[in-house]
């Protein structure tokens, strides 16, 4: 009979809190950001948040973060904020193009901009960051370092935006050697560093020399083992060596919090319009940072020719390829 | 009574309330505005009801499920993955079943989807009683293998056509359960008729007096002649099948098609939902609604208080041990049937 | 064919540490009448102590400590709740689980830092053995770290303590008939708190072994079910510290396997080859036949007041 106990618990809590109103809300140009994982993650999350720190700070706004997983929350944190009148709401990721949609007819003046995905609708765009354009560089640093070798990657899941990041590693690597052998394993997994650390060593032992991962908080396990076998690591999402400045050679970066500003700053200013935003390293939004403790390990022959691939891709005269999403 | 037990208990209590005040305050947001924002987002405006209402629903069929599988002693602690396999069983019938004039859709997607989950709980028990292995590692075991098979289905047979993003086609509207008010759909109905169902069941049939005889004392049972055996069977199939009607009503009634990520862990909260309850079809439908609330309160906590999701967890957290401390203030009968109801351990 | 099954050999044992740990913890708990389901966010805290400690005194061994001393704090947060409280076990492990995502998310956020570390700590390396030649890869099962070895220790040592010791016998008193124990002057409550700190302990030594061995940092929410496997793993290896260590070793043995064949382009899902761990047990069991020896006192929240608490 676990009625008067249950009930007299939620009563409680409500004589103690009922008589509060929810704090006065400010009406200025405010921002909110839905992050699939915890922003602590010093990746894709970490990004997205310091882009939402960025806004408040340049943009003097008012900003929110809410952590949601699964598409029913993805719907009611659009709706809650749409309802409270935040001018622009960022969902994290592909996965929040149809809350997004659903939501938005509801809400006309409010900006829905999701990470990555194709839906545009009056107040729904994507922005798409080309992160492949910095993996095919890594690709073919990578293969030019290991002429004879392998490489491979470590994947979180194998959603749209990782797959691609990776086939244009692929085709990096093959830039140079059209047969060039390029392993890829997934972990199903965005923290478990131990199935990315044996997942790599399985790798390796299989004779990889390189290893990219795009697996998120989990990427340290690919470092980990990349360091106990001798052999180089590249980072992505954010400049990592300082993870491990023993292993990781260098990184494919996206700025986030930079594209994040432009997209807000024009929603402030009234002077957004709807469409796919396309981010680049033309634009400064994607780099290659290597590690500088380990420059001398790339010897100044490739580290030329690869930085003439990299101009060769932010001028276009390459085109990256990318899975269509 | 014991004077000195109870005032360590409301000692705990006041301590838990004192710590989540401190957690918020160390959070760096007003205790007042962070819990009403909490109880306003889980109780404020219709939206907040609403919000509740949805959340509740699932947990509340996965914790009559792992509530009448613990009164039997069978310990299911595979809600979870039954719940999975109804949600991907009611895609791919639901989807399937499209064309078909209008109730029948939504309802054999329903149907199938309880049908998946009784037989994933069926094949725990088939396990059990064929081959001697534990409930508690077989449901376990089929959880993780639910997770990897509904992965491998939004990846490969059931992707969307456009192929572009791991989850199913959106599923006609004909195979969608219908909205009362609000985002409220049908499926909270059932789930209040589900716990009504159960508790005649338990409490008004021969094979609920057979189940409670053989989770009370299996030997007792046996010798008034109660196949243990089949209990088990019938018990989990029972429990699978409330669990994947939880899973298919989510498809049906809130996201509409299948996904990687599907599992929002339920399953796992269904359990202490049951023991909350006493393993009481009218106490889960109560814890049910505490939980939900928690749910739907925890995320306005974070959008309107901009309390983090980590705070969030912590004044769950403490919110939980404060339930709990409060259920063991009041005086229990009989520590044999607690026994039953609270282990891990098997019925010999 | 050799050296492949020596590597494989090696991932396996490095696999199965954080799961023994944390299973031989979740033992001693259930030979004492206790279930923990909080064995999970054990891990959690002990990861997250272990890395804070190392970070602060770059020492992987202090680092161990700190992570035992947190996860005994916490398994006496439990045993409040268990023991004197008599409250629902699976509940306050539930509640435990929860709890140990929101404090070791908080703790974690206030002292690196919101967007988390891009920090590195020092680590638990593999032993280099005596004139070792790293292209002699049939030594590469013996080129663990210490807490490898640690662990594989524990095995001997759990089964010594629970069934050739006056303690062990007294433990396992409590977990088969308590009323039984405390008629005979054992005192129930005392039995179980230690048996429920000296196990949150040994969960939380498997939590470390993830921050400071697998990787040389924390992430929230990295323990990524290894509490729930090693739940699992007790039950498969019959509350015996030998089936434990199987049932560790198996499910290590298939996660390994499985991306090594990922690592060799094996035609299959991903989605799949992941299952591969979880199919293989049930099939082990089928054939083995499940078996109990689960102590007859297991989960009952009685026995906390017959001798004063």
């Amino acid at each position: 009979m676990p009625r008067p106990t249950l009930l007299a618990w939620l009563a409680t809590l409500l004589v103690l809190t009922g008589g509060c109103t929810r704090g006065e809300e400010s009406s200025g140009f405010r921002v909110a950001l839905l992050s699939p994982g915890p922003i602590s993650d010093a990746g894709w999350n970490a990004a997205a948040y310091e882009g939402l720190l960025a806004i408040a700070a340049e943009l003097d706004a008012g900003t929110s973060q809410v952590e949601t997983r699964t598409p029913p929350e993805f719907e009611e944190a659009f709706r809650d904020y749409a309802r409270r009148g935040f001018a622009l709401v960022i969902g994290h990721g592909f996965e929040f193009q149809d809350a997004a949609a659903a939501v938005a007819p509801d809400f006309p003046t409010t900006v829905f901009l999701t990470t990555s995905g194709n839906t545009v609708r009056p107040n729904v765009a994507p922005i798409v960051f080309r992160l492949e354009e910095a993996t095919f560089v890594l690709g073919d640093l990578a293969a030019r370092m290991a002429p004879d070798g392998k490489i491979c990657a470590v994947g979180g899941m194998e959603i749209p935006s990782v797959r691609s990041t990776f086939l244009a590693f692929e085709a990096g690597a093959r830039y140079g050697r059209p047969d060039y052998p390029v392993t890829i394993s997934y972990i199903g997994s965005w923290d478990d560093i131990g199935s990315a650390r044996t997942a790599a060593l399985a790798l390796i032992d299989n004779g990889c020399r390189f290893v990219l991962h795009n697996a998120d908080a989990a990427g340290p396990g690919v470092f980990q083992a990349a360091a106990q076998r001798d052999v180089y690591a590249f980072g992505s999402n954010r400049a990592q060596h300082e993870v491990n400045p023993r292993a990781v050679l260098a990184s494919a970066v996206i700025d986030i919090p930079r594209a994040f500003v432009d997209v807000a700053t024009q929603v402030k200013q009234g002077t957004f319009r709807s469409r796919v935003i396309e981010r680049t390293m033309a634009d400064g939004s994607i780099s290659v940072v290597y590690n500088p403790l380990l420059t001398h390990v790339i010897p100044d022959e490739i580290r030329a020719a690869v930085d003439a691939t990299e101009q060769a891709v932010r001028t276009r005269v390459i085109t990256v390829p990318t899975a269509e999403f | 009574m014991n004077l000195a037990p109870n005032v360590l208990r409301l000692l705990a209590i006041a301590v838990a309330f004192g710590v989540s005040i401190l957690v918020l305050i160390a959070a760096g947001s007003d205790p007042i505005v962070a819990l009403g924002a909490l109880v306003g987002g889980a109780l404020g405006d219709r939206y907040a009801l609403a919000d509740t209402a949805l959340k509740t629903c699932p947990l509340l069929f996965t914790g009559l499920a792992v509530a009448i599988a613990f009164r039997a002693g069978v310990w299911n602690i595979g809600a979870e993955g039954q719940l999975l396999v109804g949600a991907l069983a009611a895609t791919a019938i639901g989807s399937a079943a499209g064309a078909l004039p209008a109730p029948l859709p939504a309802i054999c997607a329903l149907g199938s989807g309880v049908l998946a989950g009784a037989a994933w709980g069926g094949l725990a028990a088939l396990l059990r009683v064929t081959r001697n292995v534990s409930e508690i590692i077989g449901t376990i075991m089929l959880n993780f293998i639910a997770i990897r098979l509904v992965g491998w289905a939004v990846h490969g047979p059931m992707m969307e056509q456009a192929a572009r993003y791991p989850q199913s086609d959106l599923l006609p509207a004909s195979a969608l359960l219908p909205t009362l008010v609000d985002r409220v759909h049908a499926g909270t109905l059932l789930a209040l008729l589900a716990a009504l169902a159960i508790w005649i069941v338990l409490f008004r049939t021969t094979v609920g007096f057979r189940w409670r005889a053989v989770g009370a004392n299996p030997r007792a049972a046996a010798v008034q002649g109660f196949d243990p055996n089949r209990a088990l069977v019938s018990v989990m199939l029972t429990s699978g099948a409330l669990a994947g009607a939880a899973g298919a009503i989510e498809v049906l009634g809130v996201t509409g098609r299948l996904y990687g990520q599907f599992s929002a862990g339920h399953g796992y909260t269904a359990i202490a939902v049951a023991l909350l309850a006493r393993l009481h079809p009218g106490g889960v439908v109560l814890a049910a609604i505490l939980f939900g609330a928690l749910a739907a309160g925890a995320g306005a906590m974070q959008r309107v208080a901009g309390v983090s999701a980590v705070f969030v967890s912590v004044v769950q957290a403490v919110t939980v041990f404060s339930v709990l401390a409060l259920e063991a203030v009041r005086p229990r009968r009989g520590a044999h049937h607690r026994g039953g109801a609270d282990g891990g351990g098997e019925s010999p | 064919m050799i050296e492949p099954a020596a590597l494989l050999l090696a991932s396996t044992l490095a696999l199965a540490t954080p799961l023994l740990f944390a299973a031989l913890g979740e033992l001693v708990h259930e030979r004492a009448g206790v279930v923990n389901i909080g064995i999970e966010g054990l891990m959690l805290i002990g990861a997250l102590a272990g890395m804070v400690g190392c970070h602060l005194t770059q020492s992987p061994f202090l680092g161990l400590c700190a992570a035992c001393a947190a996860s005994a704090l916490a398994g006496g947060l439990f045993g409040v709740w268990v023991v004197w409280l008599d409250a629902s076990q699976i509940v306050a492990g539930a509640a435990l689980n929860i709890l140990a995502v929101g404090v070791t998310g908080v703790a974690y956020r206030a002292i690196f830092g919101v967007t988390g570390a891009a920090l590195a700590v020092p680590t638990f390396e593999p032993l280099t053995l005596g004139t070792d030649n790293a292209d002699f890869v049939l030594l590469a099962p013996l080129r663990q770290d210490v807490l490898v070895y640690l662990a594989l220790a524990l095995v001997p040592l759990v089964w010594l303590v629970l069934f050739r010791t006056r303690l062990g016998l007294r433990l396992r008193a409590v977990g088969e008939a308590p009323d039984a124990a405390a008629s005979v002057g054992i005192p129930v409550a005392r039995m179980r708190w230690g048996a429920i700190i000296a196990g949150a302990t040994l969960a939380g030594v498997g939590g470390a072994y993830l921050s400071l061995a697998y990787s040389n940092t924390f992430a929230e929410g990295m323990s990524s079910g290894r509490g729930f496997i090693a739940l699992a793993i007790v039950v498969f290896g019959r509350w015996h510290p030998l089936g434990v260590l199987a049932g560790a070793l198996l499910f290590g043995g298939a996660t390994a396997l499985q991306f090594d064949l990922q690592a060799r382009s094996v035609a299959v899902s991903y989605h799949l080859m992941l299952m591969l761990p979880y199919v293989l047990t049930l099939v082990v069991l089928v054939f083995a036949g499940g078996g109990s020896g689960a102590p007859a006192a297991l989960g009952q929240p009685r026995g906390a007041h017959d001798e004063g608490g």
